[in-house]
């Protein structure tokens, strides 16, 4: 077992303040058998109210609002995580990862491509070989792609950041049959939130992360997972006011 | 009867001033058109309706128990009645709502059942609609003016009393609740295309018409803002607006049209959502196959109403027979809606129906095939001439505390000759329908 603190800060300001701001975060660690929290505290300000639940994934989401007028938002989770090596029992109700989901689906080059890598002797051994012909395929571009871009045209772009990576990773599982879904969470020294996929095999989901071409043990804190990107957003919000924002995001995570 | 129908041209023009209308996108404009009035009813024998109407119920009821099933245990998929990839890849199927037992445990609080008779008679189900269904507004309000323009016509004619959509609906409505709170019916405004429905079902029901931003979720209740400022608790929402647009920190973020948390509200119970998130997934063209299975798997009983003759390309025999006689059948997308996406194989040039069987070979899933019924049709006036039109029939059956159908409907026509699709959106017209009493025997 490992044991890591984590910090992670998220500024928004508005140049103009806004009234009627929603929010539906997901900043803080999931509980399952590999990965235990303790003193985890969410500080949130300006905040009227806060409210700790669920979504359908199991994945804690933490929702509120402000509705007087304000001209920052600042939400700060923090804690300690105990982590045993990434292996996560099987939950029920997971057959919707079978299938391709919208920012997801395979196109023709995707399906092509996983046709041609060769499959391994079990599914994690699968997803490992195209994670590593997919990390040769694609570059690492900060910048190249958004939040709602797709597998599809990150695969065309040959370019993209951990998001596309494991949505591209997911088209090649499921185009595979491969049961497969996508994590998000904090990873330790890159200072951002990451992401990276599990793949179901033999009832244990296992984690790999095609950013970095590598099976996950530790020093992933995972956040939530959801079919791809647009089920586990991090931060949502919605707010009245004609305002622009700036997001200043801080990741720490170190072993303890 | 002569003198209702020669009122046509009046009740068209109450109709005009009662503003009912049913407006149109088409290439990104949006026009308001009038719904033309056909002033011969539909008239369904006493007879006829009993059947349709249990067999109305019994699918209906099936529809529900899928609905639950689906988003809890999936006891459907785990005894192989749907294969899993027909769920799980239906556009209409929202994970979000996985877990979610919405009050009373119903789904389809409204399901419009579109329907065809044929020539010999026989009714044949053509879709089920149970997200938003429209329609009932405009034979509620034809009666309404038909009464009033040939009261003699329903002194004559033993026709069933319709204008008890508002108490079916009311009283559903008030069920839901539940005592918490007030129910308001939730409009997207005034440029959805069945505004004038929205507003007309509000007034009748006596629920409040409530715009986007109207509503707020505050630790998990909803309210709803009066025109003083003052907050009342809501108990049920009739809404309006489409599962994608109802909450933009769930679903489509840069909707307008939502109310932000509303599903963690839904999902502590707090609130009834009418009809519930999710049905689409019940009423997609590709599960309506399935649909005599699952009355069979649900209720232990024989379908009374039959699907239109369907076939899934997703199976190797249909597959099959769909590719070897594609120009005598009916193709349609599995993800649209309101008479888009649907092909009829004899009227495709011979390349154009190479292209749609590489469709289909490419994307089986995304297709079903159906055999096209020899409609009957009804009569209508063109002019002063009467002539025969396609139509179909869309019920409305309202679950709540039991299932029931309202005893009427929709009978939408096309107004082109040579046509099928009868949607209100591709401009045909409707008539009012006539469920007579039964005749006491002596």
């Amino acid at each position: 077992m490992k044991k890591y603190f984590y910090n992670y800060q998220t500024i928004t300001r508005f140049d103009i303040p806004v009234i009627k701001h929603f929010f539906l975060l997901r900043c803080m660690p999931c509980v399952n058998a590999c990965q235990q929290g303790s003193h985890k505290e969410l500080f949130l300000h300006p905040s009227d109210s806060v409210i700790y639940g669920a979504d359908s994934w199991g994945n804690p989401i933490q929702y509120g609002h402000k509705l007087d007028s304000h001209d920052s938002f600042t939400f700060v989770s923090s804690g300690e995580a105990r982590i045993l090596p990434y292996c996560i029992p099987n939950e029920k109700n997971t057959d919707m990862f079978k299938v391709a989901s919208p920012l997801t689906e395979p196109s023709e080059a995707i399906k092509e491509f996983a046709r041609i890598h060769k499959k391994g002797k079990n599914d994690v051994d699968t997803a490992l070989n195209y994670a590593n012909e997919l990390y040769s395929y694609l570059c690492y571009m900060p910048g190249s792609t958004h939040t709602r871009t797709t597998a599809k045209e990150a695969f065309d772009l040959k370019q993209g950041v951990c998001q596309d990576y494991a949505h591209i990773l997911l088209a090649l599982c499921r185009e595979a049959r491969l049961t497969a879904r996508y994590a998000n969470g904090f990873l330790v020294g890159i200072g951002m939130t990451h992401a990276w996929i599990e793949v179901l095999d033999d009832g244990k989901w296992y984690g790999i992360d095609p950013t970095n071409n590598k099976f996950i043990e530790y020093g992933y804190i995972k956040i939530a997972h959801g079919r791809d990107a647009d089920d586990c957003p991090v931060n949502r919000g919605i707010f009245t006011g004609a305002a622009t924002q700036q997001t200043e995001i801080r990741v720490i995570v170190e072993e303890i | 009867m002569d003198a209702l129908i020669e009122s046509r041209d009046t009740v068209n023009r109450w109709m005009e001033r009662f503003g009912v209308r049913f407006g149109v996108y088409k290439n990104g404009v949006f026009n308001e058109q009038l719904f033309p009035f056909d002033s011969i009813p539909r008239i369904i024998s006493a007879d006829d309706w009993v059947v349709l109407e249990k067999g109305l119920v019994q699918r209906v009821n099936a529809l529900n128990k899928f609905l639950y099933d689906v988003y809890h245990d999936k006891y459907i998929i785990k005894d192989g009645i749907i294969p899993s990839e027909f769920v799980y890849s239906s556009k209409g199927y929202m994970p979000e709502c996985e877990g979610i037992t919405p009050t009373h445990n119903v789904y389809a609080h409204i399901a419009g059942i579109d329907l065809v008779q044929a020539k010999d008679g026989q009714w044949f189900i053509l879709e089920d609609n149970l997200r938003i269904p429209s329609g009932a507004s405009y034979p509620m309000i034809a009666r309404m003016i038909t009464r009033k323009v040939s009261p003699q016509t329903f002194q004559n004619n033993a026709v069933v009393d319709n204008r008890n959509y508002n108490k079916l609906l009311g009283d559903m409505m008030e069920y839901m609740n539940d005592d918490r709170g007030i129910s308001v019916i939730l409009t997207p405004g005034r440029y959805n295309s069945a505004f004038f429905e929205h507003s007309y079902l509000a007034e009748k029901t006596g629920s409040i018409l409530a715009f986007p931003g109207d509503l707020t979720v505050e630790n998990d209740m909803v309210y709803y803002t009066d025109l003083d400022r003052e907050r009342h608790r809501v108990g049920c929402i009739y809404r309006r607006v489409s599962d994608e647009y109802l909450d933009p920190l769930v679903f489509e973020p840069s909707s307008l049209l939502g109310v932000p948390n509303l599903m963690q509200a839904y999902r502590k119970g707090n609130v009834a959502i009418v009809n519930a998130l999710g049905n689409g997934v019940a009423d997609d063209k590709g599960i309506y196959y399935f649909v005599p299975k699952m009355i069979k798997y649900y209720l232990h009983e024989e379908p009374i109403l039959h699907n239109a003759p369907t076939y899934l390309p997703y199976y190797k025999e249909d597959y099959d027979y769909i590719l070897a006689n594609i120009e005598k059948l009916v193709i349609k997308d599995v993800s649209e809606a309101g008479g888009y996406g649907v092909v009829f194989g004899r009227d495709l040039t011979p390349k154009k129906l190479a292209e749609l069987k590489q469709l289909i070979i490419d994307e089986p899933r995304h297709w079903i095939a159906q055999e096209v019924i020899d409609f009957k049709d009804l009569e209508i006036l063109e002019g002063n001439d009467r002539v025969e039109r396609k139509a179909d029939l869309r019920a409305f059956v309202i679950s709540g505390n039991g299932t029931k159908v309202w005893q009427s409907g929709l009978t939408r026509f096309s107004r082109n000759p040579n046509s099928f699709v009868v949607n209100s959106s591709q401009g045909g017209g409707f008539k009012d329908t006539w469920v007579m009493e039964q005749v006491q025997q002596q």
